[in-house]
């Protein structure tokens, strides 16, 4: 029994230091994926760019998310956690080259993500919905008076005016994918119940619906209004850049011309 | 033979176990939601699980299929890659100090009271209770998400 107990908790032991080893795997290679992956990514758009046909740009996209999501889910994380990573380091890259993001969306929004949406849906049931419309509504309450106390004054402390900071909190406020992806993982680890996979799900719809309305119908603010408020950030912080000295100058000289 | 040939002439049996009759499914399904968020000018995504609360609910669709799960697994990898790589690498950098501190406070304000409010008010299990803290707190990425791509997401 007791050479038992011994060997049970060596293979224990064993498993848990095999997972830690994998953790230890997944952190050090994505933390060197993600210091490349511009590089690379630029790189390859660059270099192979005139042979487009066979798309490598976007292969080896896909093919740095599914290999981080084998070893996310290797070492018991989840694939979704590098795929951001790894989105947030290709931004800049995204932002110059247009092509690359409308194939990878067009890919994505035709093919992939309607099966995601369209399930997260499936597991919705209207009958357990309608005994808990209390809940729903107190927890969509309750998420929305947070968000307005935790992100309203913040916007308002910096240099944000009032219709800003008001469609900066309701956007804030809303969260349909991870809400989702939170929902579904829930569900399908067997964490929560298909009632309370109901109650989450309608409520991140909701929230995603209502805050969204309200701050395109009301508070929706100016380009000019968002620059400006850069501006005003920025000065506060004395980091002015090119453009806002050009900007200063050119509304100085303006100044100057009305007053000549 | 009878009952043989009756099989044989089951319509729905013939249908949900191929392959190409599935998919045809689905991406009708896709594709009424997206000939209603045109029309209506919401965000496909919304109108996606919309389709798929009437299909699960009146249609009795299931996600049986091994391959369905899938795609919907790339479905959710491949957006997050898109959602991350949506922020402005420019105005983080600029305004990074809002962006986490208004991402920190919005993150851990609504997540602790829902967590705690599920978990005390309603009586769910300490897992369920951060599952639900977890799925309502979520926004997309702050302050630095270009605003003209943010509606896609929501």
């Amino acid at each position: 029994m007791f050479h038992y107990r011994l060997r049970h908790r060596a293979r224990t032991g064993t498993l848990f230091a095999n997972y830690n080893l994998w953790l230890l795997t997944f952190v050090v290679v994505t933390l060197i994926v993600l210091w490349f992956m511009p590089i690379w990514t630029q790189s390859i758009i660059t270099r192979l760019g005139a042979t487009r046909v066979s798309e490598p740009e976007v292969k080896f996209i896909f093919f740095v998310l599914f290999f981080l999501g084998g070893l996310a889910t290797t070492a018991k994380s989840e694939a979704v956690l590098p795929a951001y990573l790894v989105g947030l380091v290709v931004a800049g890259v995204f932002l110059r080259d247009k092509t690359l993001v409308h194939r990878v969306r067009s890919i994505a929004f035709a093919m992939f993500t309607p099966f995601y949406f369209i399930k997260a849906g499936l597991y919705v049931s209207l009958a357990a919905l309608w005994p808990a419309l209390t809940i729903v509504g107190s927890l969509l309450l309750l998420k929305m008076l947070t968000k307005i106390v935790g992100v309203w004054p913040l916007a308002r402390l910096h240099c944000m005016h009032r219709r800003e900071a008001t469609y900066t909190t309701l956007l804030m406020a809303t969260g349909l994918t991870f809400g989702t992806i939170s929902a579904l993982f829930g569900f399908q680890n067997r964490i929560i119940d298909q009632r309370q996979y109901t109650i989450l799900v309608t409520v991140v719809i909701l929230s995603a619906f209502v805050p969204t309305l309200f701050a395109q119908k009301f508070f929706q603010p100016t380009k000019d209004a968002m620059h400006a408020w850069g501006r005003r950030y920025r000065q506060r912080l004395g980091v002015l850049s090119v453009e806002d000295s050009e900007e200063v100058n050119r509304h100085v000289g303006n100044d100057y011309s009305g007053l000549r | 033979m009878l009952n043989h040939i009756w099989v044989g002439f089951d319509a729905s049996s013939i249908i949900f176990q191929n392959v190409w009759f599935v998919a045809a499914i689905w991406m009708a399904l896709a594709l009424i939601a997206s000939l209603i968020s045109i029309r209506v000018g919401v965000s496909v995504a919304l109108i996606e699980i919309f389709v798929g609360v009437v299909a699960g609910n009146f249609l009795h669709l299931t996600a049986s299929n091994e391959w369905i799960n899938f795609l919907a697994l790339l479905g959710s990898g491949v957006l997050t890659f898109l959602a991350g790589a949506e922020i402005d690498p420019v105005s983080l950098k600029t305004n990074w100090r809002a962006s986490v501190l208004i991402g920190s406070l919005s993150f851990a304000l609504p997540f602790t009271v829902v967590w705690l409010f599920a978990q005390f008010v309603f009586g769910w299990s300490l897992h369920q209770a951060q599952i639900a803290g977890i799925a309502l707190f979520h926004n997309v990425g702050g302050c630095g998400l270009r605003g003209h791509d943010r509606r896609r997401f929501q």
